[in-house]
């Protein structure tokens, strides 16, 4: 049979383990890139209010009624923005410059290479 | 007993704190006083420039010992490298010279993670030496001819990072130090471009760099309190160039006629002989 301290121990022992796996640093998390891309209102709005928490990969939103009477209908448009803004950002093409990068010959080749042929 | 675990700790930092040699190659033109004397630096710095003089050398790569060799990691021994340069040169009463112009990258005095071109000559080159042996390269005519051109021009100035750390990658175009700048300038010379992504791309294809062994602590220590080395352009591993590695890739890659060595008494021999 267990004792009252055996079960405070394992309570503590199981709190601790999911302390150890909680993520360092949330900001630069995975999820919350993907909260933002998103495009979420919700999410965005909460998020900017730093109210927000994650589960891997589920947004989870915070008390939304809170933020609004905290920041009012302003956070909540600026949360869209923000959310819009990241999308967009993440669905433009990629820049790909337009001067290119080669290998070029073999070093003895290039040292005997004309003068066009070099690079 | 916490007093003992305490004087471990404190044994153990000191230990890494304690004043270490940097890991590999770096130059400048003050320091510490010369080890030689001024008449022993100028006739070696003869006995130099009449080699390349002979070996019929318009641009030379040369490399100096500017530490004990015992206190490198293994594989290092050359701590600066330059071009040697044959040149016409008016002195101040205005009479005209031949010799050997040295044009170096070197680390600037008191900000040692910051690097400026000087160009010198060679007893300045020799008279921060801890060895007055020297590596030499020297390359194929038309390199040579090539590069006499490029250090003449802007361009050379332009292939100048002067970010400099010690053990600069030059895989990677965050630092440069003297050796991977003449690196640089070698590469920037054989494919006849001034463009730098595209001399590292080159770079990354055909060159090997010598792997610094440094440990781990030392590598922490050293970055984060010794000015001129950054490790933040690595992995796991140093790689860094220097003198023996530029010394494998010129001659394997057909670049260089010759490389050897001058030691302190003039002798001629393979690079790398006697140790």
């Amino acid at each position: 049979m267990f004792k009252s301290t055996d079960w405070k121990a394992a309570a503590l022992g199981l709190a601790f383990a999911c302390f150890l796996t909680q993520p360092a640093c949330a900001d630069s998390s995975p999820a919350r890139a993907s909260a933002a891309a998103s495009g979420s209102a919700a999410a965005s709005a909460v998020g900017i209010t730093g109210a927000a928490s994650y589960a891997v990969g589920t947004v989870v939103p915070g008390p939304v009624g809170t933020v609004l009477q905290e920041g009012g209908l302003a956070v909540m448009q600026d949360g869209r923005r923000i959310g819009q803004a990241a999308t967009e950002t993440l669905r433009a093409p990629l820049p790909v410059t337009d001067r290119t990068v080669t290998i070029g010959p073999p070093p003895a080749e290039a040292l005997n290479a004309p003068v066009e042929a070099a690079r | 007993m916490i007093g003992r675990r305490h004087l471990l700790l404190a044994a153990f930092a000191l230990a890494l704190a304690a004043p270490q040699p940097a890991p590999a190659a770096s130059g400048s033109a003050a320091g510490s006083p010369p080890r030689h004397t001024p008449e022993a630096i100028a006739a070696q710095a003869k006995t130099i420039e009449r080699t390349l003089a002979a070996a019929g050398a318009r641009v030379a790569i040369v490399g100096r010992i500017g530490r004990d060799p015992a206190t490198l990691p293994k594989g290092l021994t050359y701590t600066h490298v330059a071009f040697w340069m044959h040149s016409t040169i008016r002195t101040r009463e205005g009479e005209l010279l031949h010799g050997y112009a040295v044009h170096n990258l070197y680390q600037r005095d008191g900000e040692p993670d910051r690097s400026e071109l000087v160009q010198d000559f060679p007893a300045d080159f020799l008279s921060p030496a801890f060895d007055l042996k020297v590596a030499v390269l020297i390359p194929k005519p038309e390199l040579q001819a090539r590069l006499g051109a490029l250090i003449s021009s802007p361009a050379y100035a332009a292939l100048h990072n002067p970010r400099y750390s010690v053990v600069a990658n030059p895989l990677r175009d965050r630092y440069q130090n003297c050796t991977s700048f003449v690196l640089d300038v070698v590469m920037a010379a054989l494919y006849r471009t001034e463009d730098r992504r595209q001399i590292r791309a080159n770079v990354q294809a055909y060159f090997q760099p010598q792997i610094v062994e440094v440990g781990g602590g030392r590598r922490l220590f050293a970055s984060l309190f010794v000015p001129d080395v950054a490790t933040s352009d690595h992995d796991e591993r140093i790689h860094t160039a220097t003198m023996e590695a530029l010394a494998d890739f010129m001659m394997s890659q057909g670049l260089a006629e010759r490389s050897f060595e001058v030691a302190a008494d003039g002798r001629i021999q393979p690079i790398g002989a006697g140790r």
